[in-house]
């Protein structure tokens, strides 16, 4: 992996082109998580390996390049849900007023493409519900299940200690049991 | 009816739908489209670096506060001296004395607006 980055840091297209090949998977996986919208997780994968593209000569090699992937793809999804939510605000805004804008319309409902058949009503449910969490707790939780981190990796990733890592989990599995208690409820 | 329990266990096996999901991939080509984009990019990105470097905070306050200090500089220095009121004096005084119709006189200076 030395070598990628040192050729990376060379400008060859060659070690760029195989790193993209190489987590381009783990990158757009973890988007989709978090932006639960194709489109947009194909927008982030390709932004995440342009700013690598780009900044690749101010990684030092510290952490390991697949924890420096995550953290530009988590930081970038959560930039952009913040711009999306803030369009969401000024077009409802705008609206009020009349005035023409663009529709920014959620899908109405998100199938990750890996989740078993079986598996699939509730998975869709637990999205739903995952897309209601804190920004932080969202990206710690969808790090853990869908990409299988350990809390120390993802302490890494976010920055953060590992027990804040811990707490930020815990509450995201409380506030997940707390809204499907409310669905589970209403459904009887 | 559902139970408590039946709801407590329907919330465990939501919370465990997605363990061992499959990773999900980009669709084919990705590398392709990646590469189109950033040669887009690269046209704008100049452009673009300049409105970035212009509107950042510091850039911003310090044109403003350069712009406010030329202007001070300016207004100090074309404020009317002394030595000019008194040649314009002069100016008048020889206007009256030969009538040579010269229009500007020390009251220009002086008088307030």
């Amino acid at each position: 992996m030395t070598d990628i980055i040192a050729q990376l840091k060379q400008g060859s297209e060659a070690a760029f082109s195989q790193l993209v090949a190489q987590w381009q998977g783990m990158v757009y996986n973890t988007a989709l998580g978090i932006l639960q919208n194709t489109a947009d997780a194909e927008d982030v994968a390709q932004e995440v390996f342009m700013q690598v593209h780009e900044s690749i000569g101010t990684f030092k090699g510290e952490a390991q390049i697949s924890t420096w992937l995550y953290r530009i793809t988590v930081t970038k999804c959560l930039d952009h849900l913040r711009k999306k939510n803030r369009k969401k605000r000024w077009g409802k805004m705008y609206s009020l007023f009349g005035q023409q804008n663009e529709l920014i319309i959620d899908p109405p409902d998100f199938h990750h493409p890996g989740v078993a058949l079986a598996n699939k009503e509730r998975a869709d449910l637990l999205f739903k519900a995952i897309a209601r969490l804190p920004d932080s707790q969202k990206a710690a939780f969808v790090l853990h299940k869908l990409e299988g981190l350990s809390s120390k990796e993802i302490a890494g990733v976010m920055d953060a200690s590992i027990s804040a890592v811990e707490g930020l989990l815990h509450r995201a599995k409380q506030n997940l049991r707390l809204q499907l208690e409310d669905y589970y409820h209403s459904e009887e | 009816m559902k139970t408590r329990r039946d709801i407590s266990q329907e919330i465990e096996n939501t919370l465990s739908s997605i363990d061992g999901v499959q990773r999900a991939e980009p669709g084919d080509f990705f590398f392709t489209r990646l590469q189109a984009r950033m040669q887009r990019s690269g046209a704008a990105d100049a452009w673009e670096r300049f409105i970035a470097i212009v509107t950042r905070p510091s850039i911003a306050i310090a044109g403003v506060l350069l712009i406010l200090a030329v202007n001070g500089i300016m207004f100090i220095q074309l404020k009317p001296s002394t030595e000019r009121t008194e040649q314009a004096m002069l100016q008048q005084d020889l206007e009256d004395e030969y009538q040579l119709g010269i229009t500007t006189t020390f009251y220009d200076f002086d008088k307030p607006e």
